[in-house]
């Protein structure tokens, strides 16, 4: 991108400028004396204002602060944009401000109302100010319309504001009245309820509640104790078994064993004396013969008796056991064991039984409650409200009698409107300094866009930085002395051109000031 | 007669007594010169000591014709020393200036061209070879190359009836017999001349090469301008840059784009010394007031 300097673009410019003055002293004057003749037939328009000042608070804002949703700022704008545009006010300022004897027709009067609508602006300074703005050919009509406006604004607004407080009063008393009618239904929905449910007393719930948690701990100790005994049952039998055992190893059939042992130790001592023809010795060994048969026998009956008892299920207990004391003493327990069990049995059925009569009642006790707690909370909610609304009513009817008694008013003209003595706007000095600056200025930002946009080189500097050739030399235009004379013809012209122009501007800025255009 | 003519004349007749010289040369030798009956007859190759003989006597007593005064060189946009626009002739001032730096000090041939055939580069041309005439002891020489538009003899108001390409066709014909007085100080013309047929030919032939050699050659101080078509059109100036040392490329203000300027330079080559920015348009003159001196 070519970086140009000021100085260069400048001397360029004027140059240009320079060299094409025909057509920029005609641009010139087309512009100067455009924006002069559009000066002259611009249309004068005066403004007037004033500013009035509105108590920023609502009067139901207080009154209904949280007893109903927080409202929005109210805007004031609006508010006065709607009353001042009514068509009570409007027909008042037009009698007011004149505008009737001018306008005598309805339709004539319409079209004024709408073109006076549209040339007024209500603006919102803040801090409860608004402006009313108003913008007409006529400086004492623009006066007349604003001031009636305003006073005829501030005496609407004052009733409104009359009526807005007894709306709100009447408005409160009504809902007073309401919810007074809603707790008195619900006191005695409330009085029918408890009459209907004795046990609907909140502190059944309570006993309910602790007896369940106690029958279940009981239940759950029963169950614990259940299951004790019944290992110390299985404990018991198994002892029974082991006792049976031992018993039958002290049996005849051991007996037996013992005594052929012991002969058999008499029988060896005696052979080592004595030949096996000794008599002792022929003895023994027809005793221990015959022991040995008994034995012998008394296996057999044994297993003959354990295989019965197996196939039958029958406990196998013989007679010399039953008379073992342990194992009567064993005996004894198992059967008080037995007992504990058939009782803690019964207990637990009993137990499981109440439980479940007591879930039922805590089920109906519940049922109940939810009723009794919407009826109270109803009960609550509505007297809280009614309560509430009680000061609220008392507030309202401060108010209403505020406002009834005029006291209350907050709408005060802070600034009155005055005759506006010069015009607003656009006026003519500002198209007599503009075209005048503009006719130079926009010929010479015609040239300078000419000069980006045209691709042909005006600068010798796009040669040397971007076509990268030297530059011997910048050669300006050569003018002859015929030429030069021509030039300051030329030029004499112009300024006598120029001359004209401004002859023009201060004879028509004379007529202007005269009040003859 | 006038005072100039009698000294033409009494030069001449030194010349013609045959004899001998001396004449101080470019670096500061000094040489005889021998009888000589005219620079045109001095053998080319024999005798270059002699050729680079420095005749500035005979350039203060060469004959202009009838001197142009300040109006007249005015009207046909000429600089000239006491003109009021001192800017533009500082700016060829400057420019003679980087071309004998660019010489180092030696004369030398130089082609003017332009980009495209609308734009007329003879303006510089002129007033280049007249800002090397301001120098007493420099002559300056324009040969009118551009035989498709030739405009040199008609800007300087010239009535020639024989120029270059006369002397190209014809044997007999002369160098001196083609130039032509300018009624500036040691500035001369060759002008095109009447015959414009078979142009390519006249700048490839060995003659126009001599011509040039002679020119060169006869005096040191004296440089020589070749105003010629636009590069990008024309075949003569591309044959033209082979007879000479330096080319210059003129360049319109707000005519032509950056694209032509490009293929002209790119046309050109080496041989290209620079840009000549011209006709660019001037903000008014006019005195600040209380100072006496002008905007410029």
């Amino acid at each position: 991108m070519l970086q140009l300097q000021p100085e260069e673009i400048l001397y360029t410019l004027f140059g240009e400028f320079y060299a094409r003055r025909n057509a920029i002293f005609i641009f010139f004057v087309l512009i100067s004396l455009g924006f002069l003749g559009v000066g002259t037939v611009w249309p004068k328009h005066y403004t007037s204002t004033t500013v009035i000042q509105i108590n920023s608070s609502n009067i139901l804002q207080p009154l209904l602060q949280g007893a109903a949703e927080e409202a929005k700022p109210v805007d004031h704008v609006a508010n006065a944009r709607e009353i001042i545009f009514g068509e009570k006010i409007m027909n008042a300022v037009m009698e007011k401000s004149g505008w009737n004897e001018i306008y005598q027709t309805e339709i004539e009067r319409e079209r004024v109302k709408q073109e006076i609508k549209k040339n007024v602006k209500i603006n919102n300074l803040g801090e409860g100010l608004i402006k009313i703005e108003y913008r007409h050919s006529e400086p004492e009509r623009t006066y007349l319309t604003v001031k009636s406006m305003a006073e005829l604004f501030v005496s609407e607004g004052e009733k409104v504001k009359s009526e807005e407080s007894l709306a709100a009063f009447n408005f409160i008393d009504n809902q007073v009245n309401e919810y007074l009618d809603k707790l008195t239904s619900v006191e005695q929905d409330l009085l029918k309820f408890h009459s209907n449910n004795p046990d609907s007393r909140p502190e059944q719930a309570a006993e309910v509640s602790n007896r369940i948690t106690a029958l279940k701990a009981k239940i759950e100790q029963t169950e614990l104790e259940l299951r004790e005994t019944a290992i110390k049952r299985d404990s018991i039998k198994k002892q029974l078994s082991g006792e049976a055992a031992i018993t039958i190893s002290q049996s005849r059939e051991g007996q037996y064993r013992s005594k052929i042992a012991e002969m058999q130790a008499e029988l060896e001592t005696l052979r080592l004396d004595f030949k096996d023809t000794y008599p002792d010795i022929v003895r023994l060994k027809q005793q221990i013969a015959d022991l040995k048969t008994s034995l012998h026998l008394e296996i057999e009956r044994r297993k003959e008796v354990v295989s019965k008892s197996k196939t039958s299920g029958e406990l196998y207990i013989d007679e010399a056991i039953l008379l073992n004391p342990l194992y009567q003493q064993l005996r004894g327990d198992l059967s008080k064991t037995e007992t504990t069990m058939a009782t803690l049995n019964t207990r637990l059925s009993e137990l499981k039984k109440i439980l479940v009569a007591e879930y039922d009642r805590a089920q109906k006790i519940h049922g109940g409650s939810t009723a009794l707690t919407k009826l109270t909370r109803d009960y609550g909610v509505n007297k809280d409200i009614y309560q509430d609304l009680l000061k609220r009513r008392e507030n309202a009817r401060v108010s209403k009698s505020l406002n009834q008694e005029q006291k209350g008013v907050k709408f005060k003209i802070q600034e009155p409107a005055i005759v506006p003595v010069l015009p607003s706007g656009l006026r003519f000095i500002h198209f007599v300094i503009a075209g005048l600056a503009l006719g130079i200025l926009i010929p010479l930002m015609m040239i300078y866009v000419v000069l980006l946009v045209d691709p042909r080189i005006h600068f010798s500097k796009i040669i040397s930085t971007e076509l990268k050739l030297p530059v011997l030399a910048e050669i300006n235009q050569i003018t002859s002395f015929s030429e030069e004379e021509k030039i300051k013809t030329h030029m004499m012209y112009i300024a006598i051109g120029v001359f004209i122009v401004l002859c023009i501007y201060g004879y028509v800025g004379w007529l202007k000031l005269a009040g003859q255009i | 007669m006038s005072k100039i003519e009698d000294a033409l004349e009494k030069a001449k007749k030194s010349r013609e007594s045959g004899s001998a010289q001396l004449t101080v040369v470019g670096n500061n030798q000094v040489v005889t010169d021998t009888k000589s009956k005219g620079l045109d007859k001095i053998p080319g190759q024999e005798n270059d000591a002699i050729q680079r003989v420095s005749y500035s006597k005979e350039i203060m007593l060469m004959d202009d014709g009838k001197i142009r005064d300040n109006k007249e060189l005015s009207e046909l946009k000429i600089i000239y020393s006491e003109m009021n626009d001192t800017k533009v002739a500082n700016t060829f001032r400057d420019l003679r200036t980087k071309l004998i730096h660019a010489s180092k000090g030696k004369n030398f041939i130089a082609m003017i061209t332009s980009c495209y055939s609308g734009e007329n580069s003879s303006s510089v041309t002129i007033n280049l070879a007249t800002a090397f005439s301001f120098d007493e002891s420099k002559t300056s020489l324009i040969i009118d190359c551009n035989l498709s538009n030739p405009t040199i003899d008609k800007m300087l108001g010239l009535d020639a009836n024989i120029g270059l390409t006369d002397y190209l066709e014809n044997e007999d014909t002369k160098v001196d017999d083609t130039l032509c007085k300018t009624g500036i100080k040691r500035m001369k013309v060759i002008p095109a001349g009447t015959s414009i047929e078979n142009t390519v030919e006249y700048f490839t032939s060995a003659r126009i090469r001599n011509m040039m050699q002679e020119i060169l050659n006869r005096y040191s101080d004296r440089y020589v301008f070749l105003e010629a078509a636009p590069i990008t059109e024309s075949a003569d100036s591309r044959i033209l840059m082979d007879l000479c040392d330096y080319v210059i490329l003129t360049v319109p203000y707000g005519r032509v784009t950056k694209r032509k300027v490009q293929d002209a330079a790119e046309a050109i080559g080496d041989k290209l010394l620079g840009v000549v920015f011209n006709e660019v348009p001037k903000p008014p003159r006019f005195k600040i007031p209380g100072t006496g001196r002008s905007n410029t």
